[in-house]
């Protein structure tokens, strides 16, 4: 009889200690994707989105990561390329992806919702400015160190930034709310 | 002591929402047990419970106790469990997190800080366990299906568990993958005294190796024990009957037309041996 | 090269970007370009290095050629591309001589990162080609179904985003099993945590570092 009174109460568990490493698992998973996409992807109408910078705003934007956190998630990014790519330059990467990484999650974290009428646009926005972030970095390392001329830098650099900015915007914004619906289906964090 | 015990146990992954339903259970040190049932019956997170995911990865709600080789699961961590309870994922692909072989297997005993020279041996040991033997280089991505599933097991029997859990091992195998692992299984069972709990849908593969069945629906212990009461009981209450091997169907219908009682049949050929026997003696009846 | 210790060639790394930074003439330039393709002579790297080498050479004749267009100054278009493959190279020198399990596993033990982050470098690595063949899978799933890379820049888009998001969804749920398995083989120790890899120095290590130090200094003096 004992037992049979124990069996109808059940106790609810701490929900937060679920998926410990959930956000290091999704990361990782992302950032191999935006490395093999980095490798093949074509470029669409003259313009190669930056598919790292997007998969790692996707996965900060599902897992809300600490400061501390992104800064790492950022150097991971970086450091995947210099392997698998030509990356022709791969200090700019290990400085401005952690850029990135930071600023999406401080936009993710820190700021209020953002809406277009009923449509949510925070993940377009993030991926947006954290292209942006990212790159404007990126060039700006590569002009200073290789001593390039500013018209090159106004020019021809910064106009690429921003195409590359949108491309991400768009691409953050697509995957992002299918990743979440999946993400929240069984994650319990 | 029995190796795993569940008193009364109930979970919920979504509070109050019961997968399994005050389930009371006890599974024998060196046992090999199958759990069967319907999809959704709650065969996986019963896995889980034993190795501590439900709760600690969960969260959800629970009541009752499961403890596994004395240690309350509840009051213990996943950490503290993973010592004593090898756990084998249905999906093995995502297991595998490492380059190379024997960086896979390494990586479970870095994990609880072995020291290295130690880890060089014990790879060693269990690759050879497992068959994996001269694979120790190869790339993860490049091994087969089944190879991969061994490299899964090997990771986990490298930290000595004293249980297996595995969900659904064999369910992207082919028949002779399935047929290897069963038997690998059975030899770690029977000769390291491993006790096994294992998710099965095909019920005649692992007929030869069982000696407990656990059927579940709906989150509920319909019935367990041995593999011949719990298939008798199966086909007496037309419970999950899709499930009963043909050669058990027509052993079952056997019995019941001539009130014959067979042996169980493991395997083929003790199914042909005593049926050979009995049409023998039939001839001789009629002769 | 293969026999130095991961954080050798780390530090050597840094040293070579050091020294093309602070170095302005050609030919000293060209020096550092010449040691490092002796080293990886020395080294016996596969032909796939040699192929992304190229390829740095060419994006660099491209920034060249760009520099001068614009102000037609050819020792300084030169220059700069000298720079740019001297600090590259030594990228190719760090990873086609060592394996990304032991830079990993320095970095860990000699660095203090964190181990999350190690891992997350060589798990990356190990899903690369599953997912490189899963993409094709699904590629040539979609081409079946009508799905072609060709039309507009957003057709094309779009027609790309379908090979992209069931990736990405896939991604997601293997990342529960994935975080769930890594939790269920003990993962998170980390004051626990041992490596097998060997990646202490020896003597030729520290030679090594004493004499990029020295050489460091030497050339900082020079120039200031
Ligand atoms: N992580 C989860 N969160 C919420 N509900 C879950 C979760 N995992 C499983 N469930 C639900 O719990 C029930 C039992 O699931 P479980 O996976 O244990 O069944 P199963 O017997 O293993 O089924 P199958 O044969 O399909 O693998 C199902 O109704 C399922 O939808
Ligand atoms: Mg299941």
């Amino acid at each position: 009889m004992e037992l049979e009174k124990n069996e109808s109460e059940l106790t609810i568990h701490d929900k937060n200690k679920g998926g410990r490493y959930r956000w290091v698992t999704i990361t990782t998973l992302l950032l191999a994707i935006g490395a093999i996409l980095h490798l093949v992807s074509p470029n669409i109408g003259g313009v190669t989105p930056n598919w790292t910078i997007a998969m790692y705003c996707i996965a900060i934007n599902l897992t809300k990561p600490t400061l501390k956190q992104s800064f790492g998630i950022g150097l991971v990014a970086a450091a995947i390329n210099i392997p698998t790519s030509k990356s022709a330059f791969p200090y700019g990467n290990l400085l401005s992806e952690p850029i990135g990484a930071i600023i999406c999650t401080l936009l993710v974290c820190h700021t209020f919702n953002m809406t277009l009428g009923k449509l949510n646009i925070k993940p377009a926005v993030t991926g947006f400015i954290s292209t942006v972030a990212s790159g404007m970095t990126f060039i700006t390392i590569l002009k200073v160190v290789l001593s390039l001329p500013l018209s090159v830098y106004l020019y021809a650099m910064i106009p690429v930034v921003f195409t590359v900015a949108a491309a991400n915007a768009a691409i953050t914004q697509i995957l992002y709310f299918p990743a979440k619906k999946l993400f929240d289906l069984k994650g319990d964090q | 002591m029995p190796a795993i015990t569940l008193q009364n146990f109930s979970y919920a992954y979504n509070h109050p929402k019961k997968v399994l339903d005050n389930i009371t259970l006890s599974i024998e040190t060196g046992s090999f047990s199958v759990i069967l049932g319907p999809s959704g019956a709650g065969k996986t997170t019963l896995c889980l419970a034993v190795a501590g995911a439900v709760p600690h990865y969960f969260g959800g709600s629970s009541a009752g106790k499961v403890y596994v080789t004395g240690i309350h699961t509840k009051e213990s961590s996943m950490q503290q469990l993973s010592l004593t309870v090898g756990t084998v994922l249905q999906d093995y692909e995502t297991q595998l997190v490492t380059m190379t072989v024997e960086e896979e297997v390494a990586f479970s005993l870095e994990n609880m800080g072995i020291a290295p020279q130690e880890i060089t041996h014990r790879v060693e040991e269990v690759l050879d366990k497992v068959g994996l033997t001269g694979y120790e280089k190869q790339a993860v991505t490049d091994l087969s299906g089944g190879q991969k599933q061994r490299l899964v097991l090997a990771s986990v029997l490298a930290t000595n568990p004293k249980i297996l859990v595995l969900d659904e091992p064999t369910s992207a195998l082919d028949p002779e993958g399935t047929h290897s692992l069963y038997k690998l299984l059975s030899d770690l069972n029977k000769e390291h005294g491993i006790t096994i709990l294992v998710v099965e849908h095909d019920i005649a593969t692992v007929l030869p190796y069982a000696d407990q069945f656990i059927l579940l629906e709906n989150g509920q212990l319909i019935f367990n024990g041995t593999p011949e009461k719990v298939l008798s009981y199966m086909a007496a209450k037309q419970i999950f009957t899709e499930a009963i091997p043909p050669l058990w169907q027509l052993k079952l219908m056997i019995e019941e037309l001539t009130a014959r009682q067979f042996a169980s049949w493991h395997t083929e050929e003790e199914a042909i041996a005593q049926l050979s026997k009995v049409l023998e003696e039939e001839a001789d009846k009629n002769a | 090269m293969q026999k130095i210790a991961p954080i050798t060639k780390l530090a050597l790394t840094i040293f070579v970007t050091i020294w093309s930074i602070v170095l302005q003439s050609l030919p000293a330039l060209t020096a550092l370009i010449v040691c490092q393709l002796i080293l990886l002579a020395i080294a016996k790297v596969g032909s796939s290095v040699y192929k992304g080498i190229a390829s740095l050479f060419a994006f660099a004749a491209i920034l060249a050629g760009m520099q001068y267009a614009i102000n037609s100054d050819l020792l300084l278009a030169a220059i700069t591309a000298s720079k740019m493959i001297a600090m590259t190279l030594v990228f190719f020198i760090l990873l086609a001589t060592t394996r990304m399990q032991d830079l990993s596993a320095a970095l860990v033990l000699q660095c203090h990162i964190p181990y999350e982050y190690a891992f997350m470098l060589t798990a990356a690595l190990r899903f690369i080609p599953d997912f490189l063949a899963e993409s094709k899978a699904i590629q040539e799933a979609q081409a079946c179904r009508g799905y072609s890379p060709q039309g507009n820049v957003l057709q094309r888009f779009f027609s790309y985003m379908a090979v992209i998001k069931p990736l990405v969804l896939k991604a997601v749920t293997k990342s529960e099993t994935m975080a769930l398995s890594l939790e269920l083989r003990g993962f998170g120790s980390r004051k626990t945590r041992s490596f097998k890899n060997n990646v202490t120095l020896a003597l030729q290590d520290y030679a090594m570092l004493l004499s990029m130090i020295l050489l460091t200094s030497y050339l900082v003096m020079q120039i200031y």
